[in-house]
């Protein structure tokens, strides 16, 4: 599996824009508990690619949803977060990743277990 | 004689006038700065994408600089920091628990055996609050608690809670809050990214640092790299003991190509043998897995009163149990760090009271924590680790305590740095686990993610410009020049001629045969008699290496063998060099403990008078040469290291 794709998707736009240096205090935006631990599911991602690998479509969906909702469930990653889902999705599609039909098989191969509920969110993002 | 010293060489700390506190703004105050639009006249070659290096490559991107960033992984978020469970350590003091920078510098270097400058050991503690502020910003998910806020846990060797941490992937979150900063410069075009490439040698034009030379892993190509200064950011070299923590590609090799160029080497044999891993199960297992220490907060570590016993933990009495730690150590108990807990568990073995298949493993008993807290609240808190434990050894935790066993986990030793993070060699720095610098003698729990942080996003941002700024207008180097091409020669012919040998034994083979004799003579516990015994085991090691090495010939394309060669290649020279610090080296001192060097109750001995000074090696044709950085401490007093 060549990785350099999946690294090309996050450059297109899978961060937060914050310099170093730039950064509040880490307290002062509080964020519960259970939406960190919703962020974590989508953050613990660890871009292996089985998912890519399973998909009869060659579709990169499930890497690209985690991390646009891992970054879109909190408050600092909310801001950029329209511009950063159409940027890594036609990134996707550049690279000529396939497109996602829904047949879930990469949930099943995720070793995170990471959910295809995200790609459903994803695409939600995508056409609004 | 195995080395020579050379006392009239004194290494340059760089440290910055002013009291303990100001020395940092002192620094800053007074840095050398170039101006926004000069910056991208600039080239930084960082190798190594970890923590350090990613944190690097973004800062200085983000700041203007043109850098490269090179890695053997094939993307730079598979550097070995992912592989970190427990957490980071920063004073921020959420606890209201009496912790402050003071208390987090003094920690740490007391934890470290006073063997660390006292300056760098402030100015870590002193950015440490930043790291957490910088992560939240870039979306690292860690702990909260139910009203928001963010939580934190207590690690070994501190009586304060100051551990941030993400779940069981605190190093993984945080590498990937770091490689997308750095991603986002490689889209802003400031940072180019070679992944499946190696460094090989270092190139110096008139004795500063230009450049390096790199194999392409896939195809064997090798390129020649130029930048105004080169940063090393490689990581620890702890899989040189071939059983550890450690994944197989880590290498001492960036940094061991250095030193043959003239960098220093500092205190080698400082290694830190984790308390809490897996116990070896079969002969060629080589990476032993890790199991966070923060299960040390609530396990309780014992083995049996009788020696070889036999009956299964769970049928032993309360009464023939013998809590060593607790008993040796009343204040700190459990939680007591690193160093001495893998000594106290390796004495309890070598004493006959090793328990599991092997006799090599102690227990790590939840019992009474699950009695008084409930399954819940362990299962909150350790869940994961619970039940990596038994997909990997079938126990259950819950019913009966797990066993474990000390494995080789982190280099405190590594390139010598002065305070900016420069080596001896102009332009050449390095950051990360691949220097020496602040843990001293022992490192404390969740402060080398820290210190990697700390070292990328905050310190060599400000101290790199400083050099550059002091070296003259932006030159261009031409990649032609003979040091280049000299060097690339001398990267093939070494390849080539591993592929001649044609021997009969595989390169895993030599790295178990030194892990063996480094692990028994300079690990846990050293003597001159055992450590003159390895000297001389290493160098036929060495020589049979060159003898009887097999691997296939072909330079091009990927060969893993090949490039396993030139790591271990290097393993037999460092691994040389480490017993020779540790000869040099008659105290005890955190992890480097001497037998001679104990009391009666087998406490360190460590000795101010002769040895308060780092070890800088420099190489030389005939033996390495000891150059000694004297510590001075100004606003400590060194005390005994006691936590009983
Ligand atoms: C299992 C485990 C658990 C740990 N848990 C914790 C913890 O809970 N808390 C904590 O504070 N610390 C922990 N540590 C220590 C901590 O993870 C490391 O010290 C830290 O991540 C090192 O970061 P680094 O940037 O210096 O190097 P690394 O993350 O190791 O990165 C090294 C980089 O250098 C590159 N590289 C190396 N050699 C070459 C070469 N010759 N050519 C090209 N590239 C090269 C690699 O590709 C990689 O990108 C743990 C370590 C291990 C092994
Ligand atoms: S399989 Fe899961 S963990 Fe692997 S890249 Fe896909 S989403 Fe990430």
């Amino acid at each position: 599996m060549d990785r350099s794709a999946l690294d090309e998707i996050i450059v297109s736009g899978g961060y937060i824009g914050v310099n170093t240096g730039q950064a509040p205090e880490a307290n002062q935006t509080l964020i519960s508990s259970d939406t960190v631990e919703g962020a974590f599911d989508a953050a613990s991602c660890i871009g292996c690619g089985a998912c890519v690998a399973s998909c009869k479509n060659g579709s990169a969906s499930l890497f690209t949803a985690a991390k646009i909702s891992h970054l879109a469930q909190l408050p600092q990653g909310k801001i950029e977060h329209h511009k950063r889902t159409n940027d890594m999705v036609n990134k996707m599609d550049e690279l000529g990743f396939g497109a996602c039909s829904n047949t879930g098989a990469c949930e099943v191969e995720c070793p995170q277990g990471i959910s295809i509920s995200h790609i459903a969110f994803m695409n939600k993002s995508f056409f609004k | 004689m195995y080395f020579s010293t050379d006392s009239k060489q004194i290494p340059k700390a760089k440290v910055p006038q002013g009291d303990l506190r100001d020395k940092w703004s002192n620094f800053k105050d007074q840095a050398k700065l170039i101006s926004p639009n000069n910056r991208n006249k600039y080239h930084v070659i960082i190798v190594g994408t970890g923590l350090s290096g990613a944190s690097a490559a973004a800062s200085l991107a983000e700041l203007g600089y043109n850098v490269s960033v090179f890695c053997f992984q094939d993307s730079p978020r598979r550097a070995h920091s992912v592989a970190a469970q427990g957490g980071v350590n920063a004073m921020k003091n959420y606890k209201n628990d009496g912790d402050s920078v003071h208390r987090m510098f003094y920690d740490t270097l007391k934890g470290g055996d006073f063997r660390a400058r006292e300056a760098n050991v402030y100015r870590l503690a002193e950015c440490s609050a930043s790291l957490i502020d910088q992560a939240v910003a870039q979306g690292v998910p860690f702990a909260r608690e139910y009203s928001g806020y963010l939580s934190n846990r207590s690690f070994g060797g501190v009586q304060v809670s100051r551990t941030f941490y993400a779940r069981g992937q605190t190093g993984q979150q945080l590498l990937l809050g770091a490689y997308q900063a750095m991603m986002r410069q490689v889209k802003a075009k400031k940072v180019t990214s070679y992944t499946r490439h190696e460094m090989l040698d270092l190139v110096l034009i008139n004795g500063v640092a230009k450049g390096i030379i790199a194999r392409n892993l896939d195809t064997g190509e090798i390129t020649r790299h130029t930048a105004n200064a080169v940063v090393l950011a490689t990581g620890g070299f702890g899989k040189i003991y071939y059983l550890s923590t450690l994944a197989m590609g880590c290498n001492g090799s960036a940094i061991w190509r250095a030193h043959k160029k003239g960098a220093w080497t500092a205190c080698p044999s400082w290694t830190q043998i984790h308390p809490t891993c897996l116990p070896q199960s079969g002969s060629y297992q080589s990476k032993l897995t890790l199991m966070s220490e923060s299960l040390r907060n609530d396990g309780r570590i014992w083995v049996p009163l009788k020696k070889n016993e036999d009956r299964k933990a769970v049928d032993i009495p309360e009464e023939e149990r013998d809590y060593y730690l607790e008993r040796r150590y009343p204040s700190f108990g459990n939680l007591a760090p690193r160093d001495i807990a893998s000594r106290a568990a390796k004495e309890r073995i070598d004493a006959g009271h090793g328990v599991g298949s092997l006799k090599n493993a102690v227990y790590l008993d939840f019992k009474d924590a699950l009695a008084k807290q409930g399954k819940a609240a362990i299962a909150k808190k350790y869940g994961n680790l619970f039940d990596m434990y038994e997909k990997i050894t079938g126990i259950n935790a819950y019913k009966e305590p797990m066993k474990i066993s000390p494995a080789a986990h982190f280099s405190m030793g590594g390139l010598w740095v002065d305070y900016e993070l420069s080596t001896n060699i102009p332009g050449l720095f390095s950051i990360g686990e691949s220097n020496f610098s602040d843990h001293g003698a022992n490192r404390l729990g969740a402060n080398s993610l820290l210190q990697a942080c700390v070292d990328g996003y905050y310190i060599l941002p400000q101290t790199l410009p400083h050099y550059l700024a002091q070296s003259g207008k932006p030159e261009t180097i031409n990649s032609d020049d003979p040091a280049f091409l000299e060097s690339e020669l001398q990267v093939k012919q070494q390849l080539e001629n591993f592929g001649k040998i044609n021997g009969h034994k595989t390169v895993d083979y030599f790295h178990r045969e030194l892990g063996k004799i480094l692990y028994d003579k300079c690990g846990l516990t050293r003597t001159e008699k055992g450590l003159t015994l390895a000297i001389e085991a290493i160098k036929n090691l060495r020589d049979s290496f060159y003898k009887d090495l097999k691997i296939p010939m072909k330079t091009d394309g990927i060969n893993e063998e090949l490039e396993k060669a030139g790591r271990v290649a290097d393993y037999l020279e460092i691994g040389e060099l480490m017993c020779i610090d540790a000869l040099s080296r008659e105290e005890s001192c955190g992890a480097h403990f001497r037998m001679e060097h104990q009391t009666n109750d087998g406490e360190a001995i460590r000795n101010d008078e002769e040895f308060n000074f780092i070890s800088c090696w420099q190489k030389s044709d005939k033996a390495p040469v000891l150059i000694k950085e004297v510590l001075n401490f100004e606003f400590t007093k060194p005390t005994e290291r006691s936590y009983k």
